[in-house]
């Protein structure tokens, strides 16, 4: 019964969690947006009357609180509300973009987790200084690279001068595409997740278990890929979660650079062209995304791992 | 753990094996360039692809392609020439104009075109239900346009489809180059049983009447179009045309020299000179409709009533290395109002010149000697293109004489309503011709009433000379008037016009049979891809 | 990545196990891999340089020269010249301090914030305490550039707007740090003798507990700076930072791409400066993690 005290405690904070998120942005949104959205819709071939007009459409003469609460409950109903440049419902728009970015998002993790997991399997248990320090220093170097600074590079190197891989769009899906950003999206993360991994190598190498497979005669190498491997990732399969939350919405530099019609490249326009409601529902999906995923990881982790404090799992 | 852990096991092998396809797929992936298809970039995707929708030029572009209107305009020279419309007959007032259409014309879908569709489609255009950003700019002059933009009708009072094949437009004033209005897309029809069949926007998949037909639109990557096969004109000479939508020039130049594409339509600062040279690319350079200036806000101080301010400010510019070094040859110096391309532009309209001496003295004569008790001036750019680097130009040249300014850049959103508000006191905006005559230089900028008269500029003798103009069937006449407009208002100093934009545009050497258009459009219908 | 944020634990090397580690103080900890004082001497150096910049004899980092556009490195632009014809060293070096200014001034307000939040959580009782803590999940909750993408389209772009953005978002994770510090202070052996000598609860605060509960916070805020100075590239990559003419590393790589080809050096130079400066951030936040708390990353998860 613990448990399902757990997962409704769980889930009623992460409730709480998106109003919070909802009414935050939608009052910094509303509230701070200089100017007028119906100016904004109908650019420099308004009259003032067909901006009255607009402004009635659209409930902009009501007050903050109505229009709060009218979002709300268009957003109890799955409705995100009409894009104003594009004339359409924001959920079809998101709809249109949310593949592209999650299926970078797919790549990059991937990327990630087969080089960070190696990457950590290399080093675990080495007590070499020398070899801490270049894989801290190279780890550092990676992270320490601009996204927009890498994506360029790359481009140059691989697209331009080499031209072995296409510099920038969709392509139509083509896996080819995919090369360039999702190096540059997974390559200051892969330290991370190497990092993880070889702590959580070397605290199960500290284990009975482990050293009990050592004294049946396996090597230090078979007892930590039979044995080692499979619990550690237990805690790196958690931050790869949780990453994939934030790679939904945290792409934006690299799907500008890269050209790619993906969710966030797609906020950046609409933020620029002041089209509110659709950077609103945007931002709303992506938030949901990253919350819903995260407090599934943590119920899972919490129903597979009965004795393990409440909360642990958020802070990695 | 364990049952977590187990299935995060696989994971490795799994993934190598993802990993393994997918570089196959890399090695397999390579194809080779069509010759049936022609690719070209665009800095921005549409805004929508539905006539009476379309309002910028990526939009309006595309719209061209998909759309026939009554008239269209030669690639060449920008002159009215038939398209639905084979002949028409203006009345003597030239308010009345009765249009023969073209017997067999289809829409996509099948149907054949009718003079009701134009009926319909103005009349959707103008509903203030639809939006159209542009309807009213052009159609302004047709009679109950007005009234039913604003509501107060339900149809069109002046336009009548006489039969089938004839279409009789009455104006409410005499408008001698109406035809020529007719040229923009908004006044392409569109096919209501489509438009209102409700499943998707129109807009997302438009039915049309034009060389090619639509065939996918994934936003924010490509639109994809087809030749049309019904097309009563003459066939294109490429099957397929893609529009990449790719926002940095320098991203697309790349892509072009990479080979993935066959045209861009801008390229990035800087890069003009290299590009000359370069024999693996054909660089493209062709007058356009459009001039860059910056506006003074007329009912702001400094500038309200100082005129020897402006002009001051207006000799302090250096127009030639603004288009030279820093649009690197992308524009000409602007000589007045009215670009060189547009029939009736007049030479060296322009009373001022490049000269920080006479600014100084301008400057001392308008109460502000080397700029001392002058505020520092705001200048607001869009972010969008050039503006960045011709605004930080401008900055210089006018502290050189003593005037401070600091530099703002807006999102076009805001820019928009800022500027329309009235809160920009100096802004730098471009201007492009809406339709192929000087009147979309003047008319619409600098007449006292109208509402993208974003000086608040006011000249009586300016106002009758333009209204005059419009109703003058001689052309030499009209011209002349237009003229004297154009230099009455020059001397006002309510702008510094700053440079006429050129087009330039890259072709990769596969790509022959470019015809440039004074609207910036890019023709299609000579285009030709070789194999590479 | 300026899109993540750095987590404090699950960074880093694992810092060798068993006597190498736990036999050294905490100075040993932090020159153990070398990295930590090669940090230490490039912030030095790197801040030095910004504080000088106005004295050195640099050109105008800002008035254009129509006569020297895109001058190659080299005979008198150590850097080469840009589109405006503006030396490429001197707008590097002023954007250090641009740089330098937002990483440190943003991490101050985030770190000022996110310390008033925690101890307001641990002092203020059962219920106040989950509605902050839940508060700090809502701002955790959104994708860093996103976020403060919405933030400055509504306040507009400009610097002050870029601290504002990052410390919105970024005083959360300082609020949780401190306060799981603060918690384990509190039930320390000497705050107990102090209470029990009847030193006031402020006394208490001030002398005992909030001096002990801040260094868990050292390692976080050099990763946070790194953090910041990577947001405020990427912001001002994007339009929305530093604006122009003003120079600022983003920007100037926003403004180069399109030279790429044949003036490589206009986005090499800010690209590396950029790197070379998180870098140094990234590496005494490494340090200093090894040094303050040399199990990190065996707890991390």
């Amino acid at each position: 019964m613990q448990i399902f005290r757990f997962i409704l405690i769980r889930l009623l904070s992460m409730l709480a969690v998106l109003l919070g998120a909802v009414t935050l942005l939608f009052v910094v949104i509303y509230l701070l947006v200089p100017g007028d959205a119906a100016q904004a819709i109908q650019g420099i071939r308004a009259t003032p009357e067909s901006l009255e007009n607009l402004r009635r459409e659209l409930g902009l003469d009501r007050p903050l609180w109505v229009q709060y609460g009218r979002y709300l409950w268009r957003l109890l109903h799955l409705d995100l509300g009409t894009s104003y440049q594009l004339n359409r419902s924001v959920s079809s728009v998101i709809g249109d973009y949310l593949p592209a970015t999650a299926y970078l998002a797919g790549a990059a993790l991937l990327l990630e987790s087969v080089v960070g997991i190696g990457w950590g399997m290399t080093m675990a248990g080495r007590r070499s200084i020398r070899w801490d320090t270049a894989s801290a220093l190279s780890g550092a170097v990676l992270m320490a690279t601009p996204v927009f600074f890498l994506g360029m590079l790359l481009q140059y190197i691989f697209a331009s001068r080499l031209g072995i891989l296409p510099l920038s769009g969709l392509g139509g899906y083509n896996p080819v595409n995919l090369v360039l950003p999702a190096v540059t999206l997974a390559a200051g993360q892969v330290i991370i997740v190497g990092a993880l991994m070889r702590a959580a190598l070397e605290t199960e190498m500290r284990k009975l278990y482990f050293l009990a497979a050592r004294s049946r005669g396996l090597t230090h190498r078979q007892a930590m890929l039979r044995h080692g491997t499979r619990n550690a990732l237990g805690p790196v399969a958690t931050l790869l979660a949780v990453d994939f939350g934030t790679l939904l919405g945290g792409a934006m530099i690299t799907e500008i650079v890269f050209a790619w019609p993906g969710l966030g490249r797609m906020t950046y326009f609409a933020a620029q062209t002041r089209d509110v409601p659709l950077v609103l529902g945007a931002v709303i999906v992506m938030v949901t995304l990253f919350v819903v995923l995260n407090s599934l990881v943590d119920i899972l982790y919490r129903v597979l791992n009965p004795r393990l404090r409440m909360g642990r799992a958020l802070d990695g | 753990m364990g049952l977590l852990c187990m299935k995060k096991v696989k994971w490795v092998p799994v993934s190598l094996a993802v990993l393994l396809t997918a570089i196959l797929m890399v090695v397999a992936g390579c194809g080779a360039t069509d010759s049936s298809v022609f690719t070209y970039a665009e800095l921005s995707e549409p805004t929508a692809i539905d006539p009476a929708l379309a309002d910028e030029a990526v939009g309006v572009n595309i719209t061209r392609y998909l759309f026939d209107g009554l008239v269209g305009y030669d690639s060449e020279t920008g002159q009215v020439k038939p398209a639905v419309a084979e002949s028409w007959d203006i009345s003597d007032d030239a308010t009345e104009f009765t249009f023969h259409l073209r017997k067999g014309t289809k829409f996509t879908n099948g149907r054949e075109l009718t003079a009701h569709d134009f009926v319909y489609s103005w009349t959707r255009a103008l509903d203030p239900a639809t939006m159209s950003p542009m309807a009213l700019t052009i159609m302004e002059p047709i009679r109950g346009a007005v009234a039913l933009a604003d509501g107060e009708a339900t149809a069109l009072e002046g336009v009548d489809a006489v039969d089938d094949y004839t279409l009789k437009v009455t104006l409410e004033f005499p408008l001698a180059e109406f035809v020529t209005f007719l040229g923009h897309p908004v006044c392409a029809p569109v096919p209501q049983e489509e438009v209102e069949m409700g499943a998707t926007a129109f807009s997302e998949n438009p039915v049309g009447n034009g060389p090619f037909k639509f065939k996918e639109w994934q936003p924010n990557d490509h639109v994809t179009l087809e030749i049309n096969p019904d097309y009563y004109g003459e066939r294109a000479k490429v099957d397929t045309v893609t529009m990449r939508i790719i926002p940095s020039a320098a991203t697309a130049l790349a892509e072009l020299k990479a080979g993935n594409i066959d045209a861009i339509k801008s390229i990035p600062p800087g890069q003009a000179e290299a590009l000359k040279d370069d024999t693996s690319v054909n660089l493209f350079e062709g007058q356009v409709n459009a001039l860059g200036f910056v506006a003074f806000n007329l009912d702001m101080d400094p500038w309200r009533d100082n005129v020897s301010l402006r002009q001051a400010l207006i000799w302090a510019v250096d127009r030639q290395t603004i288009a030279e070094t820093v649009l690197q040859g992308q524009a000409d110096p602007a000589d007045g109002i009215v670009p060189g391309a547009m029939p009736g532009h007049q030479q060296f309209a322009m009373p001022y010149d490049y000269n920080p001496e006479t600014a100084a003295e301008l400057l001392a004569q308008a109460g502000y000697p080397q700029g001392d008790g002058l505020p520092p001036i705001n200048l607001a750019y869009r972010m969008e293109g050039p503006n960045a680097d011709v605004a930080q130009a401008i900055q210089a040249n006018l502290a050189a004489v003593g005037a401070q300014v600091e530099l703002t850049g807006l999102e076009s959103g805001v820019f928009f309503e800022q500027m329309l508000g009235g809160e920009l006191e100096f802004f730098i905006i471009s201007w492009q011709a809406d339709y192929n005559s000087v009147d979309t230089f003047l008319y619409p900028l600098f007449k006292s009433d109208q509402g993208q008269n974003v000086f608040g500029y006011a000249n009586p003798e300016v106002d009758s000379l333009l209204e005059r103009a419009r109703s003058t069937l001689d052309e030499n006449d009209r011209i002349r008037d237009y003229n004297d407009a154009e230099r009455l208002i020059l001397a006002d100093a309510p702008l510094i016009p700053v440079f006429f934009r050129q087009d330039v545009m890259v072709f990769a050497p596969r790509v022959t049979g470019f015809v440039h258009t004074p609207l910036g459009d890019l023709a299609l219908n000579e285009i030709t891809v070789s194999e590479s | 990545m300026a899109s993540r944020e750095i987590p404090p634990k699950a960074w880093g090397p694992a810092p060798a196990q068993g006597p190498v580690a736990g036999g050294k103080d905490l100075w040993g900890r932090f020159r153990e891999t070398g990295l930590g004082p090669l940090a230490g001497l490039m912030i030095l150096a790197i801040v030095v340089t910004a504080l000088l910049v106005p004295l050195l004899p640099l050109a105008d980092p800002i008035a254009p020269d129509y006569d020297q556009v895109l001058a190659p490195p080299g005979s008198g632009h150590v850097l080469g010249t840009d589109l405006h014809g503006r030396d490429q060293l001197s707008r590097t070096l002023w954007a250090a301090r641009t740089s330098l200014l937002v990483g440190l001034v943003a991490t101050g307000l985030a770190l000022a914030a996110g310390v008033t939040v925690g101890s307001a959580a641990v002092y203020s009782g059962r219920f106040i305490d989950p509605l902050l803590m839940r508060a700090a999940d809502i701002f955790l909750s959104f994708p860093a550039v996103v976020g403060a993408v919405a933030i400055m389209a509504v306040l507009g772009p400009g610097v002050r707007n870029v601290f504002l953005a990052i410390a919105f978002f970024g005083w959360p994770i300082f609020a949780r740090i401190f306060r799981s510090s603060l918690l384990s202070t509190k039930e320390m052996g000497y705050v107990k003798a102090a209470q029990g000598l009847g030193a006031g609860e402020g006394r208490i605060f001030f002398v005992h507990v909030l001096p002990n509960s801040i260094s868990p916070l050292a390692a976080y805020s050099a990763l946070a700076v790194a953090g910041a100075i990577l947001a405020e590239a990427g912001l001002s990559f994007i339009n929305l930072g530093v604006q122009r003419p003003h120079p600022s590393w983003g920007l100037m790589l926003a403004e180069s791409i399109g030279q790429f080809d044949s003036a490589p050096w206009l986005a090499i130079v800010p690209g590396v400066a950029v790197t070379l400066t998180t870098l140094a951030f990234i590496l005494l936040g490494a340090a200093l993690t090894r040094a303050i708390d040399p199990r990190a990353s065996r707890t991390a998860g």
